[in-house]
């Protein structure tokens, strides 16, 4: 266990004098400041939180969209991470001690590809093979209707 | 959607409503439901005058007294008010949608 880090056991659980000792109209200003800085770290205005009339719905999307920007934040810093990582493995054959040719590889020749964009042209070429094997199908009925009536021609005229 | 109470009064029409400014403004002064219950006489009218505050700021005191002398239905009024009154501290309670952690099925 680090140094001056808290345990379970130096938490209390609970403070009652705390909580008590603050009038109820302070806390309730307490809460409305709070609310006020949380508010605005998620890009709403000090004008819109005080002034607004009272709409739960405002919060709460402003809430779910502060929540998907911390996620494609953190997106974007596992994405920077990967193409490092890509750069780094790149470059370890020109360091590799004992090696007599040095030479990095090349970096990627472009982005990673989105996962949407790999899914798009795998269900392109799905349609794509779909459409060819219809047509096939088609062609190849097609012809063989094509020939059965010529053979039936060249029967009658044999006949006649 | 915010709560709100309308009333016409000697030929004008008044909004009564709560932002979180004007919350702010009245439990700095000392209103809270503490006051209410203990002393009510003087808790009623702060919460009447303050919801004021939001369309009519320059209402005098001696309009808003006459106007709360006239209202008709005092209890449902007051619990209108406290309901006002706790919107916009209740609009900081909604959390983020988060994805369901219970799954249920039926069980014949």
């Amino acid at each position: 266990m680090g140094a001056g880090r808290l345990t379970v056991d130096t938490v209390p659980f609970f403070d009652d004098n705390q909580e008590d000792s603050v009038p109820e109209n302070e806390q309730i200003i307490n809460l409305l400041n709070d609310g006020c800085e949380q508010m605005m770290a998620m890009g709403m205005t000090y004008e819109d939180y005080w002034t607004s009339p009272s709409d739960p719905d405002k919060i709460k999307i402003y809430r779910n969209v502060y929540k998907r920007k911390m996620q494609d934040l953190n997106h974007q810093a596992w994405l920077q991470g990967a193409y490092v990582y890509e750069a780094v493995g790149a470059l370890v054959p020109a360091i590799q001690a004992f090696n007599k040719k040095p030479k990095a590889e090349p970096y990627l020749s472009k982005p990673f590809e989105f996962e949407s964009d790999v899914k798009d042209k795998e269900r392109i070429a799905k349609e794509q093979e779909t459409v060819f094997k219809q047509f096939s199908a088609f062609a190849e009925s097609f012809n063989a209707k094509r020939k059965q009536k010529q053979t039936e021609v060249v029967d009658n005229d044999r006949q006649q | 959607m915010a709560t709100r109470l309308k009333f016409n009064y000697a030929g004008k029409e008044y909004t009564l409503e709560y932002n979180k400014e004007q919350v702010k403004r009245l439990s700095a002064q000392g209103f809270s439901q503490e006051l209410m219950s203990a002393r009510p006489l003087d808790a009623i009218p702060m919460l009447f005058k303050g919801a004021f505050g939001m369309h009519h700021k320059n209402v005098s005191n001696k309009v808003i007294e006459e106007i709360y002398d006239n209202m008709g239905d005092k209890t449902a009024l007051i619990e209108m008010l406290i309901k006002m009154f706790a919107e916009p501290i209740e609009d900081l309670m909604v959390e983020p949608e988060e994805a369901s952690k219970i799954t249920w099925e039926q069980v014949d």
